[in-house]
């Protein structure tokens, strides 16, 4: 276990931009907002606000710290090198889902300061674990069956901007997991589900991972 | 030590190799052959990497292996990036300081360790790839294009580094600079095609073609009978090698493993 939380910490420290720049936007513009909002908007402004930045900026943050790591797995010119150390059986699930264990503990506190200055946002913080999640399980799944981490993160961004931007039209917002204009009580997004769903794309990606991917790597 | 029976690799239609059959024991191999012949493939089916469409490989646990491609880490220091490679290899904590400060001697690049990889040559990457290999004491190490990079001093040192470690452990170079494999490999395997085409020492490759090369001044050109194979023309010299088996004018001369090399490569196409 030391081993492998070495191993992640290296990584990190290869990637410290990718890593940095994710608990950045949550520590200075989820607090900004808050506090633009606190002093010159109503209270129902402030939370509004607060959710639209929240929704649209920590799950997709989030997967910078996945990128990271699928960066020198995937695209990197070491990866055959690493990938030979385990003979070829390597999965990266399980160092992905504590990477992202860890980016979602490291964001408790700025939910705690909201919480110290009077608004409640912890079902917003659940939810956007759980969306998080998910995003960090179609990465993975797009990264090793594409065997590029870019068209896979692509391909989410593409969606992610759809959610923002459809999420508000009734007809659509089945399709948007995330909904940054509906505040998280009202969301029907169904939590046990996704989290299954993104737990069985993991399951998918570590099979595509250890057998469909060898033939990619040519 | 390392055993390949029967080994048929297939990408769609494209067959990269086909009937390998191999037994390496402790020493020295060169795998030897033009581009795209299959001696990458071989290699990652080796490893684990790439899984053969038929046939068996029994290799030892501990391999080391060094692929084309070795560039990595820039933002980790040298001695993150052998650390990072030890706790792949899983090699206990307790024994990974001394095995990284010893390896990082052996390919002298002892006083770089503190530097960040996005600071060191092409080379020098090279050498900690080198290097990454032998971390964990590996039974079996690969070698794809070793010296690629590596200015003629560090070629030198290479060669002399696994001519100090093949006492004890199976190195495989895959590579197609012939001096390379000339100079250092106990056993040559050429590979053409995906197969095998010829394998044995030198100087058994050397034996196939003795009597069969010369050394032709050029002004003697328009002598020359056919059929023959110009192997290289030297113009400083004044003088071309052939290859052939009717009687030419100049002078025979001792093949080399290069002249061996064309001859088998040419006879294939």
């Amino acid at each position: 276990m030391i081993t492998r939380f070495r191993l992640i910490w290296l990584t990190v420290r290869n990637a410290w931009l990718l890593m940095i720049m994710p608990i950045l936007s949550a520590y200075v513009i989820l607090p900004l907002v808050y506090i633009t909002c606190f002093y010159w908007c109503t209270q129902e402004e402030l939370l509004n606000n607060t959710i639209f930045t929240i929704e649209a900026i920590m799950p997709i943050s989030g997967l910078l710290w996945i990128l990271a790591y699928l960066q020198m797995w995937i695209d990197s010119d070491g990866e055959e090198t690493m990938r030979a150390c385990y003979r070829g059986k390597h999965t990266s699930s399980a160092d992905l889902i504590i990477l992202t264990i860890i980016y979602l503990i490291a964001l408790i506190p700025v939910f705690f300061l909201f919480r110290v200055a009077g608004t409640d946002l912890w079902q917003e913080y659940f939810r956007a674990v759980v969306q998080t999640f998910l995003y960090g399980s179609i990465l993975y799944l797009a990264a090793v069956g594409l065997h590029s981490t870019a068209m896979g993160s692509m391909l989410l961004l593409a969606y992610h901007l759809f959610c923002i931007s459809f999420s508000r039209q009734e007809k659509i917002r089945a399709f948007c997991l995330i909904q940054p204009n509906i505040h998280a009580e009202d969301a029907s997004l169904p939590y046990f589900v996704i989290l299954v769903a993104s737990a069985f794309l993991y399951f998918v990606g570590t099979i595509i991972e250890r057998s469909i991917y060898k033939k990619w790597i040519c | 030590m390392l055993k390949i029976q029967d080994v048929e690799m297939k990408f769609k239609s494209k067959t990269a190799l086909c009937n390998i059959d191999l037994n390496v024991c402790s020493g020295i191999y060169g795998l030897l052959g033009p581009n795209g012949s299959g001696k990458t493939t071989l290699m990652r089916c080796i490893t684990g990497i790439l899984k053969p469409t038929r046939g068996k490989i029994q290799a030892p646990s501990k391999i080391g292996y060094l692929p084309q491609k070795f560039g990595m880490y820039p933002q980790l220091t040298v001695y993150e990036t052998l650390e990072y490679f030890t706790s792949l290899k899983d090699i206990p904590r307790k024994q990974q300081h001394e095995m990284i400060l010893d390896c990082l001697e052996k390919v002298h690049l002892t006083e770089r360790v503190n530097d960040r990889m996005g600071t060191l040559s092409g080379g020098m990457i090279r050498r900690i790839g080198i290097a990454q290999a032998l971390l964990g004491d590996p039974e079996l190490i690969l070698f794809d294009e070793p010296t690629a990079g590596l200015d003629p001093e560090e070629r030198l040192r290479f060669h002399n580094l696994i001519a100090h470690i093949q006492k004890e452990k199976c190195v495989v170079i895959s590579t197609h600079i012939v001096e390379d494999v000339e100079s250092n490999c106990n056993h040559i395997i050429l590979l053409c095609q995906g197969r095998i085409i010829v394998q044995g020492t030198a100087k058994k490759l050397k034996r196939n073609i003795n009597g069969s090369v010369y050394l032709v001044p050029l002004t003697c050109r328009d002598e020359l009978c056919e059929p023959y194979t110009l192997l290289r023309e030297d113009a400083t010299a004044g003088t071309m090698r052939i290859l052939s088996n009717t009687a030419q004018p100049g002078t025979q001369v001792e093949p080399s493993v290069e002249d061996s090399y064309i001859s088998y490569i040419r006879g294939q196409e």
